[in-house]
This record gives structure tokens, C-alpha cells and sequence, in this order.
């Protein structure tokens, strides 16, 4: 499948080389190097030809990424990733909270950022379809209709705020899920301060689910982020 | 003080009707001949204690008595001039004659009194200001030694800038003005200075070497001891001068002690990055060139295994920048380390997942107690730190599968331990040791990591071969 690509990065070597990993894998692959050029070519993109994706890289030489978000919202539903230099990048994790689909931190491999962008044009999709809710990875199965949780064969019975917390995760497997987020939806607005809460109940699914919770195989930990579930089989 | 002056001035008097009393009463033992001694003698010792003037009065009266009970016709104030004229001249010469020289010598004596006490006082003000760190703490008690000097009422304003004076005392312009020439200047000016006589006020610097460090503000001059005073004071004022001066150069060069210092820090933090840098850009370098050079003699699978090198090696190198950005931002003074109540699990998982994701062969065995609390931290931070602790324990074990990870409650807080059974390290390894790459700034940037977080970084050998690291994180209260 050909998706159309918006690339905005301003490091000319860095950008040279995405293209061309993203144009061996068949896609096609626009490049902007400032968001001014990346807000011009949105805009005046040809009719029936909108972008499928959009890479943003931050620390653009003229501005913030949040403004480029707000302003490809009003035009365009398409999945965004947020690329970003520095591991503690606040603004990274307010793009996530606005609306950005995932992120990277660079250095990253080929092999990541397609995972990545498999992953987002999946949930991307599944918007317009009715919603598949069912999750199934390495004897995992998990049905959000049925509100059933089978591990390796056996029923697994959890609170009703693990399963609040996992099926928040399982809608967006295979995508950083923040901290914020997580308790937003999971226990409401009034609680984002209370970000021990993530850490602890995390900890209570992992203790059930995983084999090795220090070194689990489902919900991984984000550094300074969040959590992911791993995408569905 | 006050007290003494009056017991003084009472004996005077004392000594006096004394002498009146010997006059009047004592006639069987007193005659002409030996009254005039006895006159003399006592109105000298009287005049040692009693004002001048006061001293002559009396002493008039003293004669007057003597002419009365002595001199013939007695009993009368009559004199007669040719006979006894002369003696009583002489009596009352003599006793004022004394009376003055015991004066003066009474008053060059106070004088030098007053001014070997005002010697000492300025020893002791110098001795006080070299033993202080900061003499300018000391400026109340320069206001007292120099406004104990001065006439009372006399009205002294001192401070090291014009600012620093209370908006309270309300100085006019040309005040101000005269403060900050003064400074500035580093002369006295002023009323009875010589220069800026005109002003109706005195300014005294208090002199450095160079520049004036305070001034102090005689307001309407000095009244009394013009010259002398003002020698005084400006001794006393030189004293705090020369010691703002020399805290000044104390404290001079000793920043560039700390700056001689931090040079020679960031010379040897740059020669680590360096030093670390060098192995594995070699390995890209070299592999790298391998295939642009030798393309068409290499098969595929060696074109795969330079290519895998490099992928490998250049995570060993961003590995490196971020432990030099991260040592960067840490080494800046009192940085602002953001931190939150996070889970060690979930700390050791993300690493894990690293682990796998770089090579999954070398993945250590990892324990986590059940029921650990969270801790405050940097989740970023710590996570480097284990990375880089883990990183090293594989270095150094000699067979893949021997590092252990463990996690477990310790006196509160959380601690991580990373062993290997390798051959040890002999000894703890040193901060800028080069035994292993990557362990120059990755060591460094862990106890930089323990410091910020009031934790602690140690390394110990194990007993059973190899190396133990323990680090370890303060619970929150």
C-alpha cells in the first residue's frame, strides 16, 4: 500500500536518509524543512491528494510543534508522529496530549519508525470501521465486548480499575499511551496531578499478567511518557 | 566618669576649708613664717583637682584669710603696702604661678592618655576586622568608635554605597552628591579639609589602596579637636578601607583558584567524552569504509556483519551523548532535576526493553522485590545510570548470562545492584580510570545521578569474583 508522507525534519542528512527508507518501502515521500514550508504545502495540497501521514520533527527553526498540530487538525485527520532529539522533551509529551499519535526519539532505527507508522495508520483507520476490540498477542486475549480476560487458557479476574486501565491500553495498542491520558480516561480530569496512581495500578496489572514484571511482554514502560500495550497479533 | 569628676572636685574643696579652718583655728601651731608654706603647698595639691579658675578664687580667698589671721594688724584686711605688700604678692604669685604649671602638665598628660588609649582602640579595631570573613558587617561598630570620638550631637551617617544609606536620613542633593565625589575620589573633602571648603559638611573616605570602599558623613563638620579628630577618625575609617580591600582581593583570587579549577574539570571531562568516543567511531569508521572500498570483493553476509557492527557501535555512541548531555546539565549549579514518585519496576522494565532491543544475548538475570515503594526521581536519569551500570557488568563478565540485576528495599529506599563474575576490578573503578570505554562519563554521570538525588554510588568487589555496583535511591517521605 502507497501512503503519502509529509516529512518535516531540518537536518538536511537526516531527512535525506528517512526518504529514502521510507521510498524503498513504496511510499511517497514530500520533505519540509521549516514549518512555514510544511503549512504552505498543507494548504495548498491538490485536491483527492491529502497526506496520509506526517512526520514532525521539533526544534524547528521557527517554532513549536504544537501550532503546526493545531493547524493540520483543521485540515486533516491523518496520523501525526512526533520526532524528537532529546529524551526529556516536555513538549513531545504535550503533542501526545493534543492529538499527536506517537513518538520517537532519535537516534531511532528504520525498522521502528515503520512499526510506528503501521501502527498509527491501523488505529487511524479503525476510526471510520466499527471498532475492533479485541486483542490477541502470545496468549493474551482480551474482549472488550465480552469484557473478558483470558491468560494462557484461564479467565483472569481483575478490579474494575485494572480493567479500566488495561482496556484504555488495548484501544490504543501499540501507541504511547501518556500518563495524563491514562488518567484522564481511566479515573477523570480531577486526577491528573495524582500520577502515582499509573505507577501503581501498572504495577498490579503487570503483577497479574506478565510473567516477569521487571521485564514484561505487553505493557511496556515509556520513559518520562507513558505506557504501551504492544500491538495486537 | 561622672562620679569620679565630683569625689575630685569635693576633696578640692575639702583640701580648701581645710586651709581656712588651719588659719582660723590652728594660730598656737601656724605663725607668719610657716602659714605662707602651708598656704602654698595645699592650694598646689587643690589645683591638681579643681578647675583653673575655681583654682585662683579660692586661692585669693586662701591669701585674704592669711592677711585677716596673720599679718598685722591682725584681725583686720589692712595691709601695709611697704611692710607686708610684697610678702602677700609673692604668696599669691607663687600660688598661681603653681597652680598654672600643675594645670598645664595635668592637661599634657590627659592629653597623652586620651591619646594612647585612642591607639589602642584603633589596634583592637584593626585586630578585630583581619580576624572577621566579611568586614563589612562591622560597620555598626565603626559608627559607635567613630561617633564616641566626636562632640556629642555631632550627627555621623556612614555606609559603602549612597544607596545603602537609609532613605530615613533624608540627605540632601549636595550630601549625596559630596558622598559619591568622596567615594569616587578617595580624599577627604569638606569643611576644614581644603578642599570643598565651602561645603557645611565633613567627608571622610574609608581608604583602600586604590579606591575608597565607604564614606562617613560629618553632618555640620566637626566642632571640636578640628585636626585631631578628624586624624582619628580617618585612621579608624582606613582600618575598615584596607580591610574591605583585602577581603576584596581574598575573595579575587579565589575565584580564580575555582576557576583554575573548573578549567581543569571540563578539560578532563572532554578528554573522557574523547577518550570514550574514540573505540567505537573507530569500529564504525572502519567497517563503514570497509563497504564503500571493498564493495565488490565482500559477500553479503560480511556486508551484513560491518553493517550490524555499525548499528551496534553507533548505539554505543548515542549511548555516550546521552550520558555527556545529561553530566552536562548536571555539573551546571544547582540545577532543577524534575522528579516524580515512579515505580523501580517500571524503571527496570524500561531498561529491559532497551536491553532487548540493542542485544537480547546479553540479558541479565534481573530480580525485583514484590511491594517496593515509590521513589522520588528522575526516571530518565536512573534509567542511565542502570543502562550504564548493566552496560559495564556485561563488559567485564566473562561468559554472556552472568550479570544479575536486583532490586530490593534497603533501610526505606530502593536499591539497585549490578553484579558480573568477571574478573573484578581489583580495586573500585576510578573516575577517570580507562579500563573500559564508556566508563569515564558513564561512571561519572551515575554519581553526578546519586548526588542530585541524595542517593549513593558504591562499588564493591565480589567475593565470589567479579564486581559489585550499588546504587541507591532515598525512599520519599
Amino acid at each position: 500500500m502507497t501512503i503519502r508522507i509529509l516529512l518535516i525534519e531540518d537536518d538536511r542528512e537526516l531527512g535525506k536518509a528517512l526518504r529514502a527508507a521510507l521510498t524503498t518501502e513504496g511510499h511517497e515521500v514530500l520533505s519540509a524543512a521549516s514549518l512555514s514550508e510544511a503549512n504552505s504545502i498543507v494548504n495548498n495540497q491538490e485536491p483527492g491528494k491529502s497526506f496520509d501521514l506526517f512526520l514532525l520533527d521539533l526544534g524547528l527553526p521557527d517554532g513549536d510543534g504544537q501550532s503546526f498540530l493545531n493547524s493540520v487538525r483543521k485540515v486533516s485527520g491523518a496520523p501525526l508522529i512526533v520526532i524528537s532529539a532529546r529524551p526529556h522533551d516536555e513538549i513531545k509529551i504535550q503533542l501526545l496530549d493534543a492529538g499527536a499519535d506517537d513518538y520517537l526519539v532519535k537516534p531511532f532505527g528504520v525498522g521502528e519508525l515503520l512499526a510506528r507508522i503501521r501502527v498509527a495508520l491501523r488505529h487511524r483507520g479503525n476510526i471510520a470501521l466499527p471498532a475492533t476490540l479485541v486483542y490477541q498477542r502470545d496468549g493474551l486475549n482480551i474482549d472488550l465486548i465480552k469484557r473478558e480476560i483470558v491468560l494462557d487458557g484461564a479467565e483472569l479476574k481483575l478490579t474494575p480499575t485494572e480493567y479500566e486501565l488495561l482496556a484504555r491500553l488495548v484501544r490504543s495498542a501499540g501507541q504511547a499511551v501518556s500518563h495524563r491520558q491514562l488518567l484522564n480516561d481511566v479515573w477523570g480530569p480531577e486526577y491528573l496531578e495524582h500520577t502515582q496512581y499509573t505507577r501503581l495500578y501498572i504495577g498490579q496489572l503487570r503483577a497479574k499478567i506478565e510473567k516477569n514484571p521487571a521485564d514484561p511482554h505487553f505493557i511496556l514502560t515509556e520513559t518520562g511518557v507513558g505506557y504501551r500495550l504492544l500491538a495486537s497479533q | 566618669m561622672k562620679l569620679h569628676s565630683l569625689a575630685s572636685r569635693a576633696l578640692g574643696f575639702g583640701l580648701w576649708a581645710f586651709l581656712m579652718w588651719a588659719q582660723i583655728h590652728m594660730q598656737n601651731w601656724i605663725n607668719l613664717a610657716n602659714a605662707p608654706v602651708l598656704l602654698i603647698l595645699v592650694s598646689s595639691i587643690y589645683s591638681l583637682v579643681l578647675p583653673f579658675t575655681a583654682s585662683l578664687v579660692l586661692s585669693g580667698l586662701a591669701v585674704l584669710m592669711f592677711n585677716y589671721q596673720f599679718v598685722p594688724p591682725v584681725g583686720t584686711f589692712r595691709v601695709d603696702l611697704s611692710e607686708h605688700g610684697v610678702l602677700l604678692l609673692t604668696i599669691m604669685g607663687v600660688s598661681g604661678l603653681i597652680t598654672y604649671l600643675l594645670r598645664r602638665q595635668k592637661h599634657i598628660a590627659d592629653k597623652e592618655h586620651q591619646q594612647s588609649k585612642r591607639t589602642l582602640q584603633l589596634m583592637r579595631w584593626s585586630e578585630e576586622l583581619r580576624e572577621l570573613d566579611d568586614p563589612q558587617t562591622r560597620l555598626k561598630h565603626l559608627h559607635e568608635l567613630v561617633q564616641n570620638l566626636a562632640t556629642e550631637g555631632t550627627a555621623i551617617v556612614m555606609g559603602f554605597t549612597r544607596a545603602e544609606i537609609p532613605a530615613s536620613l533624608e540627605l540632601s542633593p549636595t550630601q549625596q552628591e559630596g558622598f559619591q565625589e568622596c567615594l569616587r575620589e578617595n580624599r577627604p573633602m569638606g569643611t576644614g579639609t581644603g578642599r570643598f571648603d565651602n561645603l557645611d559638611d565633613l567627608y571622610l573616605p574609608m581608604r583602600g589602596r586604590f579606591r575608597a570602599y565607604g564614606v562617613c558623613l560629618c553632618m555640620g563638620g566637626v566642632t571640636t579637636g578640628g585636626a585631631t579628630w578628624v586624624r582619628d577618625a580617618q585612621a579608624l575609617l582606613d582600618q575598615m578601607g584596607l580591610a574591605c580591600e583585602r577581603r576584596e582581593n581574598l575573595l579575587r583570587a579565589q575565584n580564580a583558584r575555582e576557576l583554575a579549577q573548573q578549567q581543569k574539570i571540563r578539560s578532563l571531562f572532554l578528554t573522557s567524552i574523547a577518550h570514550d568516543q574514540r573505540t567505537p567511531l573507530a569500529s564504525i569508521m572502519t567497517s563503514a569504509s570497509a563497504i564503500v572500498e571493498q564493495l565488490h570483493q565482500l559477500s553479503k553476509e560480511e556486508i551484513r556483519h560491518y553493517a550490524k557492527l555499525i548499528n551496534a557501535e553507533s548505539q554505543q555512541v548515542a549511548r555516550l551523548t546521552d550520558n555527556t548531555l545529561s553530566l552536562a546539565r548536571l555539573s551546571v549549579d544547582q540545577v532543577e532535576v524534575p522528579m516524580q514518585l515512579e515505580s523501580a519496576e517500571d524503571m527496570v522494565a524500561a531498561v529491559c526493553q532497551r536491553l532487548r532491543q540493542r542485544d537480547a544475548s546479553n540479558f541479565p538475570a534481573v530480580r525485583v522485590q514484590a511491594g517496593l515503594p515509590l521513589v522520588n526521581c528522575n526516571m530518565v536519569l536512573v534509567e542511565q545510570v542502570l543502562d550504564n551500570l548493566i552496560d559495564n557488568a556485561v563488559k567485564h563478565s566473562g561468559a554472556p548470562g552472568t550479570v544479575s540485576l536486583e532490586v530490593r528495599l534497603d533501610e526505606g529506599g530502593v536499591l539497585f545492584k549490578v553484579s558480573d563474575c568477571g574478573k573484578g576490578m581489583g580495586s573500585a573503578p576510578s573516575l577517570h580510570g580507562d579500563q573500559s570505554r564508556g566508563l569515564g562519563i558513564g561512571l561519572q554521570l551515575c554519581h553526578a545521578v546519586a548526588v542530585v538525588h541524595h542517593g549513593s554510588m558504591s562499588f564493591s568487589s565480589n567475593p565470589q569474583g567479579g564486581c559489585v555496583a550499588c546504587f541507591r535511591l532515598p525512599g520519599s517521605s
